[in-house]
């Protein structure tokens, strides 16, 4: 037992005394990650809108023609507002549209509905429903209602990937780098045949080095977490 | 009772025989030289008696035991020094003595032992800052830490300077008057004279002769051998050592 944890601890100890080891596995993934996860490197695209049909009425079969004619958005026919709050949190629509009739005497209306912080696609989705109002002014009077809602969502769209990935990324770079070529250098080296002339077996070895690696790969993991929720505002584990 | 005893080792790499029948047996407390020119098959014997090679066929013991066999409990009662040395880069000597020892499971005072080797100054440096002949010093020094009853050193003095060799000598007879049996490769005949109590000469994975360095010198002068070289009282490393001193020099 006290041989694994003589060499958990010197190869501890080696790896944080090589500065090169600190530079790959903690230094350069946490900076990567700041980077990209700061630039947007999707750039804009148009957003896939879901669209539901409740009023089904001429008008709104019009309303739904005419948008699908856009080329600014893509639209998607939805049928049920759960699915559409399944497609909103998956992120394959960016917000959805929701076409009430006028039963009732409640007005008929259009609700657009987003997630949180997505001004962007609120600002583009109502500006060009107000632009296909106005070509057709008369005959959509009745849907002149507009409004709009903030699901309760919070999509982490591209640092919602970039984090764990990067993460996975030093995980694997760890696994190659510091565990492979460490043992290859100490092969090539004599420092394993030295060892071999002890009377341990290899396990001990192995096992004391990996101890080792897989603290530092969770302490890694976890630098990485802490920076991408503090530095770049992503939630955990929801 | 010989503390090593080896009956007709052989040892076949796929064609190459690198030991063909090799038999030997060293007292306790016996500094015993093994000779030959390189790839004659002395760092192959060695290897099998500190149990990092199997043999092919023959027998080794070591103190009793069977080097094939109990080969963890022959690791535990020597000491070995490789001959081509290297330690963790990355660790301070200190902390070499340290690991090593508890491999062992002996518990030593590595300052002692770094003393011993005269590398006390250096107990915080790292492995890969050393000199060649501190470097052999350590691995001296980690051949100790389990106060083993035998000791191989395999060419533990080649590429040193004069006055690292000497201290390296001195070191390895502080180890016979403690009794300890040392067991050492070299290709330089002087060391082998200076410290071994016999030799045994190895060519061609085969032991030509063993006996003490004296008696072989005698049995060649009076087989009527003439020296071509003029014998002087001293020799150029005679002269060597008195111009630049005794003293190490790397410290």
């Amino acid at each position: 037992m006290k041989i694994y944890l003589s060499f958990t601890i010197a190869a501890s100890k080696m790896f944080f005394r090589r500065k090169s080891s600190i530079f790959w596995s903690l230094f350069f993934p946490v900076v990567t990650m700041l980077v990209f996860g700061n630039a947007n490197i999707l750039g804009y695209s148009a957003p896939n809108v879901g669209l539901i049909d409740y009023a089904n009425t001429d008008n709104s079969r019009l309303i739904t023609d005419k948008l699908k004619k856009s080329k600014s958005t893509e639209i998607q026919l939805i049928y049920s507002e759960n699915e559409a709050i399944e497609l909103l949190t998956k992120g394959s629509i960016a917000s959805y549209l929701t076409i009430n009739s006028s039963n009732n005497n409640a007005e008929s209306e259009i609700i657009i509905t987003t997630r949180k912080g997505d001004f962007a696609e609120k600002e583009v989705v109502s500006n060009l429903i107000n632009s296909v109002m106005i070509g057709d002014a008369n005959s959509l009077e009745e849907l002149s209602n507009i409004k709009s809602n903030i699901a309760d969502i919070n999509y982490q769209g591209y640092k919602g990937f970039i984090i764990p990935g990067i993460a996975a990324m030093a995980i694997m770079q760890n696994g190659i780098f510091s565990v492979v070529f460490t043992l290859l250098s100490y092969k090539n080296q004599g420092v394993l045949r030295r060892l071999q002339a002890t009377p341990i077996s290899p396990s001990h070895f192995i096992v004391g080095h990996l101890i080792s690696r897989v603290t530092i790969i969770i302490l890694q993991t976890f630098l990485l977490l802490i920076m991408g929720v503090f530095i770049l505002g992503v939630s955990i584990g929801q | 009772m010989p503390i090593i005893q080896v009956k007709k080792l052989k040892k076949k790499y796929d064609e190459f025989e690198a030991i063909r029948g090799i038999d030997f047996e060293v007292e306790e407390g016996e500094v015993f030289g093994l000779l030959g020119p390189n790839g004659a098959g002395k760092t192959t014997t060695v290897e099998i008696l500190e149990g990092l090679i199997k043999s092919t066929s023959g027998e080794a013991y070591i103190n009793d035991l069977d080097v094939s066999k109990d080969t963890k409990l022959v690791k535990k009662i020597i000491g070995v020094q490789l001959q081509s040395v290297n330690f963790f880069e990355k660790l301070s000597l200190f902390e070499i003595i340290d690991l090593f020892s508890t491999l062992y499971s002996y518990s030593v005072d590595p300052n002692k032992i770094l003393e011993r080797v005269g590398l006390s100054n250096k107990r915080d440096s790292y492995f890969k800052t050393l000199s060649g002949g501190q470097k052999q010093r350590l691995s001296i020094a980690v051949a100790l830490v389990n106060n083993p009853k035998v000791l191989f050193f395999d060419e533990p003095t080649t590429g040193l300077d004069p006055q690292a060799r000497r201290n390296l000598w001195e070191l390895i007879k502080s180890f016979q008057e403690e009794g300890k049996t040392v067991v050492l490769t070299t290709h330089y005949m002087e060391e082998a004279e200076e410290l071994c109590d016999r030799v045994a000469i190895i060519d061609e994975g085969k032991i030509i002769k063993i006996n003490s360095p004296s008696n072989l010198i005698d049995e060649l002068t009076s087989s009527g051998f003439k020296s071509s070289k003029k014998i002087r009282e001293a020799t150029l490393e005679d002269v060597f050592i008195d111009l630049t001193g005794k003293s190490l020099r790397e410290d």
